[in-house]
């Protein structure tokens, strides 16, 4: 996560300064305390066990945090400042440092020690209190932490019982309560109830997830889980009601009435007045705590049984000539409440009344299942139902009951007010299936009306190529509204008899249907006021994806077009998938393309064009090695065939910007799949300037750049008149005010497209940036963006506007899984890749160094100790590939400070690719030859993912390494990433987890390599693995792995003898082999 | 009394007036019994009566049940226990109320009207009920378990230092009732047959026997919740009521060292949906609660239900994003 854009704020987060701030709960006050990185240290505090406490060794000092929360936009106005407890995993009073800190610095946190004790140490604290507790956390969503203030997982879980706590008072799921001290004496508060089902799950979820970051208080509650989250539930809960009442004046109501005559006067002045006092004598109390407990506890009341409930079956009239439409059914169409018995255990045994009296009275047996004094059973929870159901008590006074009948009125009435409260009170209820259900429904219909996809294209002489912006979002469609009730459109005129009626159940096409009389009159208003006409697409989509039943006054059923809109639309596809793809013409792989398109390859480019012909922006968000690359040099070549055809002179070139690391990648795949097209690479020290550069990118087909130069060359590239801009791992422009993102949005093209393997539909800033890319102005502005979709999506979880944002986005993203059914059964079971990277400079010139002193020495020696030079200088070499510290040892691997991945171009690439295999939930092995690369790579990885890494080499113990294994393999682990040094994990291992499969550096065995990659590839693994081979560009390491794959005699040689062979090469073929080519280098800063 | 030896030498033999059996076996409770012989007379015909679902041979129920039974084994006679049991076995009891005094039962023998058979504990007084009361407040694992409607096995620790016990171990706690005639007073057969379908009872409900001590649940419940919530959290003012939330407050305690793998795991990601929104249906808590739980005319529900509306605008309201934004097609690009 914290890689992409590292290059941009690479100067805001020194590793040594950052802040941690933790929270825990003590003493009925909320506590910040602070890890600080710059106090680090490894000593820890002194050494000793058992009870004592010890100064915490880096925690922040009162100052430093309070400044750390400025930072972050927390002041805190007279906060309470003092020191307080925390028990922490610690060895011997040796703390460990929290993970956030221990990722940020890149050391290894501790691996599941047995020996591991919860320490007392002494850290200075900042105390909230409970009136303060809302207004704090809910403000945590909005902190940017890039700034080297970290939140840790307390303070995470704080705010998170934070929005439980306003969550339950939103939906009304609090009571009023009654304290009582030892003294007898009472206070009120409310108090948040969670006995319900729902809620109780809710809050085993929440529980579940608690960290022991925020048990870590010390306390009479003594860090148990619950007490702690109840604790604060209750305190916040109460504070939070009071606060409400409080600013309404709710003490007017109740001040100065007389407490003693009437208990709950007293009770309410509690609840309401200031201080929680319940003024009763004290001869009083014990009968108003009586009371009262009797009442709240009456709310626990599940029923007599365990074993079996009582189930009321809502029945629809069995008039034998029901009429197909009633639109006013009178009073003696009568609906039916039957009673049942249910077993709770399975609940497909249902024991009808009628059964239950002909049952014996003490015992029975209903398919094996025991059923105790059935009668009285029922019975019983019948009057307990009376007390819920007034109707209900009527039928207590039968003999035999078995139902009750309902006019239409009142059955509605049952079904959505009763219904829910008797579910809640452990009664079964089963309603009808068409309640509820959305085919249900009343609501408008958009019909959009578009002309069909052949007419246009035959209308134009250029229509192979581009339809032209003529279409797109803002092209004009007709539409008109429609009033529908499931699925049954009705006419206006209809509408309005039906709104006289009243009547809020009806029946339309032989089905029951809910009618909600405001609903009936908002719809009739709605269609008056939006006759139809004709309006722009995007506004079209914004209404029928996007538009709120609040504003609109009547639910928005969706839309319903024709013609290319619907194509565009996918026809009601499912998500992000190939479906949205299934409906646009398939198109044949290009003539000139050389390569084999997977089935589904050209689906996505015969999406990409069907998209660019309507002047539409297009995400292709398929996993990482699902062929990105290969679908856009498909389009390319199809562009120019289908221009060719169309008697079209030229085709205005695309500009691709990508990353720095991926620039030889590409340049090595259009070399490989479309020679034909004529690429020009505008980055290095040598890039065309001003009017050349001009020049040769108006005449070249492609022209590839950086995001860094994109934008320090803007203005020339400006000046060019693209066809297309192309945004590879388009993720880099999240930050939507970042230099970069600017940059490129500035850039004028008719055709864009973005590809990205990260799930954008889930981060939402980073869907925002490439959506505005794509298609200006669609989602609206940023601000906008964030208030109507990211804070309720993000921070409540809101999976309405969620589908919402599905809605609108869907046409335009293409998002293939690895594991799609459509994808999967054209993927071979392993697939393998290289990837080509570059040498940074400083990489460059320690290369070139190494080179020249080896080819020096060598001329000087022969034998055994000129073998013994080349061998060295070889390793030297890969290693200086590597990372420039493996030879240069300027990080010790076990320090605090992780190496920095921009020091190295395969660094680089390894941490985004990394990145995209966690953010598709997948998990990766990392194989290297060097034991200290990974180290290195340990350390990085921890600091820009954020994430334990697991590393098992030569010299890792037995029982630690079936440990890592065990954890690796663990799907509930969070330890995705597994580096292997190679001949640590050449044998026996089964690492089926994985579907990644790294070698960072090449053995350049194939059968050594293939040995390893089948840790993962093996019996037990279903899912296609994915293997990546680095290769440097322009140095040894490209050579050499081009003529294994040319299979040259040499590559016999090679395959067969290790390094060895190259010691025997003689000194023009050493220099041959082993100078640095020019393309070599890559540096961002170039 | 030796639990094991279930039964003491009868001090009557008794003539086999019915079989002409010899003596019966005295191995395990039920092992002992010889199936094959039958009895000569057979009792009038039941249906639908109560029976015993144990099968002979087998042990009743659970360890609760068993307790019952050693009591009973070793009080009543040889001869009547078998035919007691058997009566119970072939659904003689044509009714049996349990009720929180104690079970009642009407059991088929040959004659032609049914016999009335009462039995009963020996009830606790005032004085002790308030002692098993304190002393599970004090000792909240007993409390939790009961409240789960379970008996833990080492209760009577809790009786024992009180000077009482909840389960019976002595005949003589017993009160036993028959309207037969049979010269085994207290120990009839029918009162066998009842009190052996009551022990099979208890394996199922063990917390009736609280009842029967002259505690009822309903009351023992309550008073336990009661004593848990005041014994909360120290000596501050503590709820005087506390829900329990299933999934979450019966979990069992973890030691902090326990977690010290997932120590920092961020929470977030995880977290379940918390909408901030108005309730489906309006208060449905006040709606459960129904009236007030006092006489008095203050309109108590009335200003709860202001309050519930106060307190739910005011949370939701934060969430309500799409203020000002009137027009959804506003921002159009």
């Amino acid at each position: 996560m914290s890689l992409i854009g590292s290059a941009a704020s690479e100067s805001s987060l020194v590793a040594s300064g950052v802040l941690v701030i933790h929270a825990v709960h003590a003493g009925g006050r909320v506590w910040l305390w602070g890890e600080s990185g710059n106090a680090f240290t490894e000593s820890g505090g002194a050494v000793g066990a058992g009870e004592s406490t010890f100064p915490h060794p880096f925690a922040a000092a009162s100052d430093d945090l309070k400044a750390g929360l400025s930072a972050l936009g927390l002041e805190l106005v007279d906060p309470i400042t003092t020191r307080i407890e925390v028990a922490l995993p610690s060895v011997d009073g040796r703390v460990f440092a929290s993970s956030p800190l221990s990722h940020v610095l890149g050391r290894e946190a501790y691996f599941g020690d047995s020996e591991v004790a919860a320490g007392r140490f002494e850290v200075p604290a900042i105390g909230l209190e409970p009136g303060r507790w809302a207004a704090f956390f809910e403000r945590l969503a909005d902190v940017d932490e890039t700034g080297g203030v970290l939140l840790g997982p307390g303070v995470r879980y704080f705010e998170l019982l934070t929005a439980v706590g306003l969550h339950l008072m939103s939906q009304q799921r609090f009571v009023p309560m009654l304290r009582q001290d030892g003294g007898g004496a009472l206070t009120a508060a409310w108090s948040p109830w969670m006995n319900d089902e729902a809620t109780a799950e809710k809050m085993s979820a929440v529980l579940r997830v608690m960290p022991g970051a925020a048990r870590s208080g010390v306390d009479d509650l003594e860090h148990d889980a619950w007490a702690i989250t109840e604790s604060y539930l209750n305190a916040l809960v109460d504070a939070e009601c009071r606060r409400v009442l409080d600013e309404e004046d709710m003490f007017d109501t109740v001040e100065g009435r007389d407490a003693v005559a009437d208990p709950q006067v007293a009770w309410m002045q509690g609840l309401l007045g200031p201080e929680g006092v319940v003024p009763s004598p004290p001869s009083q109390r014990t009968e108003v705590a009586r009371r009262v407990r009797r009442w709240i506890g009456s709310l626990e009341d599940r029923g007599q049984s365990s074993d079996w409930r009582l189930l009321f079956r809502l029945n629809e009239p069995l008039n034998e000539n029901l009429e197909d439409n009633i639109d006013e059914p009178d009073d003696s169409l009568l609906w039916s409440v039957s009673f049942h018995l249910q077993s709770q255990e399975r609940s497909d045994v249902v024991v009808d009344a009628a059964d239950v009296w002909l049952m014996s009275a003490d015992a029975a047996t209903v398919e094996g299942l025991a059923l105790e004094t059935p009668q009285e059973l029922m019975l019983g929870e019948l009057g307990r139902s009376s007390r819920l159901y007034k109707p209900f008590e009527g039928v207590l006074n039968e003999t035999e009951p078995i139902e009750i009948n309902l006019p239409t009125k009142k059955a509605y009435e049952f079904l959505r007010e009763v219904r829910p409260i008797l579910v809640e009170s452990g009664f079964g209820v089963e309603a009808p299936n068409w309640w509820e259900s959305p085919t249900g429904r009343l609501g408008a219909r958009l019909k959009i009306d578009a002309d069909p996809l052949e007419q246009l294209v035959d209308s134009g002489p250029g229509s192979a190529g581009s339809v032209g912006p003529q279409l797109g979002l803002t092209a004009l469609v007709g539409y008109h509204w429609e009033i529908a009730i499931g699925d049954a459109t009705l006419t206006l005129n209809e509408f309005e008899q039906l709104a006289q009626k009243n009547s809020p159940l009806i029946r339309v096409n032989g089905r029951w249907v809910e009618v909600r009389p405001e609903d009936v009159q908002a719809a009739i208003e709605f269609i008056r006021e939006n006759p139809g006409g004709e309006m722009k697409l995007a506004e079209a989509m914004r209404l029928a994806y996007a538009s709120d039943a609040r504003q609109t006054g009547v639910p928005i059923l969706g839309l319903d077009a024709s013609g290319w809109v619907d194509q565009l639309l996918g026809g009601g596809g499912e998500g992000m998938d190939d479906s949205s793809a299934e409906l646009v013409p398939i198109l044949e792989t290009p003539e000139r393309f050389k390569g084999t398109l997977r089935p589904y390859q050209i689906r996505g480019l015969s999406w990409l064009a069907f998209l660019e012909r309507f002047g539409f922006g297009a995400c292709l968000a398929d996993d990482m090695g699902l062929g990105k690359t290969v679908q856009l040099l498909a389009l390319m070549s199809h562009e120019r065939e289908a221009a060719a055809k169309a008697g079209l002179v030229g085709v205005l070139p695309t500009l691709l910007v990508v990353p720095m690391s991926v620039v030889g990648n590409w340049v090595r795949e259009a070399e490989r799949f479309t020679p034909h097209i004529n690429v020009l690479v505008h980055h290095g020290v040598e890039r065309k300037v001003g009017d050349e550069l001009i020049d040769a990118a108006s005449s070249s087909d492609m022209v590839v750049t950086t995001y860094a130069l994109a934008n320090r060359d803007r203005d020339t590239l400006e000046k060019v008149a693209w066809g297309r801009i192309v945004l590879d791992e388009a993720q880099f422009i999240k930050n939507p005010s970042a230099k970069q993102s600017m940059a490129v949005r500035s850039l004028q093209a008719d055709k864009r497209i973005a590809l990205t393997g990260t799930p954008v539909e889930n981060r939402l800033s980073e869907l925002w940036s490439i959506m505005d890319f794509l298609n200006p102005g669609y989602l609206g502005p940023s601000g906008t963006f964030r208030k109507k979709f990211s804070v309720p999506i993000e921070r409540y979880r809101d999976a309405h506007k969620g589908e919402q944002l599905r809605g609108l986005v869907r046409p335009f993203i293409l998002r293939r899984v690895k594991t799609d059914p459509t994808v999967v059964a054209d993927l071979p079971e392993k697939l393998e890749t290289r990837e080509w990277t570059h040498l940074t400079s400083e990489q460059a010139a320690l290369y070139e160094s190494c080179v020249k002193r080896m080819l020096t020495e060598v001329e000087q020696t022969d034998g055994i100790h000129r073998r013994g030079l080349v061998l060295a200088a070889l390793i030297r070499l890969k290693q200086i590939c590597n990372h420039p510290s493996q030879v240069l040892k300027d990080v010790d691997a076990q320090s605090s400070r992780p190496a920095d991945p921009s020091r190295s171009g395969k660094c680089t690439r390894l941490m985004e690719m990394v990145d995209e295999v966690l953010a598709e939930g997948e998990r990766c092995l990392i194989f290297t030859q060097f034991r200290q690369m990974g180290h290195l790579l340990a350390g990085m990885l921890r600091h820009e993912m954020g994430r334990d890494v697991l590393f098992l080499h030569g010299g890792t113990p037995q029982g630690q390494r079936q440990k890592m294994i065990d954890t690796f393999q663990d799907p509930d682990s969070n330890k995705p990433i597994l580096i292997l040094s190679l001949k640590a994990g050449g044998v026996g291992l089964n690492l089926t987890a994985a579907t990644h499969v790294f070698h960072f550096d090449r053995w350049w065995n194939p059968a050594v390599e293939n040995q390893a990659t089948d840790r993962a590839y093996r019996i037990g693994q279903t899912r296609t693995v994915h293997v990546h081979k680095f290769v440097v560009r322009g140095t040894l390491e490209e050579r050499v792995d081009e003529m294994i794959e040319a299979k040259t005699e040499l590559a016999e040689r090679i395959i067969g003898a290790g390094e060895r062979w190259l010691t025997e090469l003689d000194t023009s073929e050493l220099r041959n082999i082993l100078t640095l080519r020019a393309d070599a280098i890559g540096d961002e800063e170039a | 009394m030796s639990g094991d030896q279930p039964a003491r030498p009868s001090s009557t033999p008794k003539p086999p007036k019915l079989t002409g059996e010899r003596q019966r076996g005295r191995g395990g409770p039920a092992g002992g019994y010889r199936p094959e012989k039958k009895v000569a007379l057979k009792p009038k015909r039941v249906r639908g009566g109560v029976k015993l679902k144990t099968a002979e041979g087998e042990a009743i129920g659970n360890w609760v049940s068993q307790r019952i039974m050693r009591v009973i084994e070793a009080a009543a006679d040889g001869e009547v226990l078998r035919e007691g049991l058997e009566y119970a076995r072939l659904g003689q009891t044509k009714k049996l109320d349990i009720t929180e005094d104690g079970i009642e039962a009407s059991v088929q023998g040959r004659m032609t009207r049914p016999y009335t058979v009462t039995v009963k504990l020996k009830k606790f007084d005032n004085a002790g009920v308030e002692r098993v009361i304190n002393a599970m407040g004090e000792q909240a694992r007993y409390a939790a378990k009961l409240l789960s409607g379970e008996l833990p096995r080492d209760i009577e620790d809790l009786f024992a230092p009180l000077g009482l016990r909840l389960l019976p171990t002595e005949a003589d706690e017993f009160e036993i009732t028959c309207t037969c005639r049979e010269e085994n007073k207290p120990w009839c057969k029918h009162a066998v047959c009842a009190a052996a379908l009551l022990a099979e009872r208890l394996a199922t409900e063990p917390l009736v026997v609280f009842g029967l001590r002259g505690l009822p649940v309903s009351e023992l419940v309550e008073r336990l919740r009661e004593n848990r919530a005041l014994a909360g959290h120290g000596s501050g003012p503590a709820a005087i009521y506390a829900p329990r939330v299933p999934g979450a407050s019966d979990q069992p305690a973890t030691a902090l060292t326990d977690v010290v793998d997932r120590f920092w795991d961020d929470p977030s990601d995880q977290a379940p949906a918390l909408p901030r929104s108005l309730p489906e249906i309006d208060k449905p808590l006040l709606r459960r609660l129904g009236a007030s739980p006092f006489e008095a005319r203050f309109p108590l529900v009335g200003l709860l239900a202001t309050c519930y509306e106060l307190i739910a605008q005011s949370a939701s309201r934060d969430a309500d994003h799409d203020e000002g934004e009137h027009d959804v097609a506003a921002n159009d690009g």
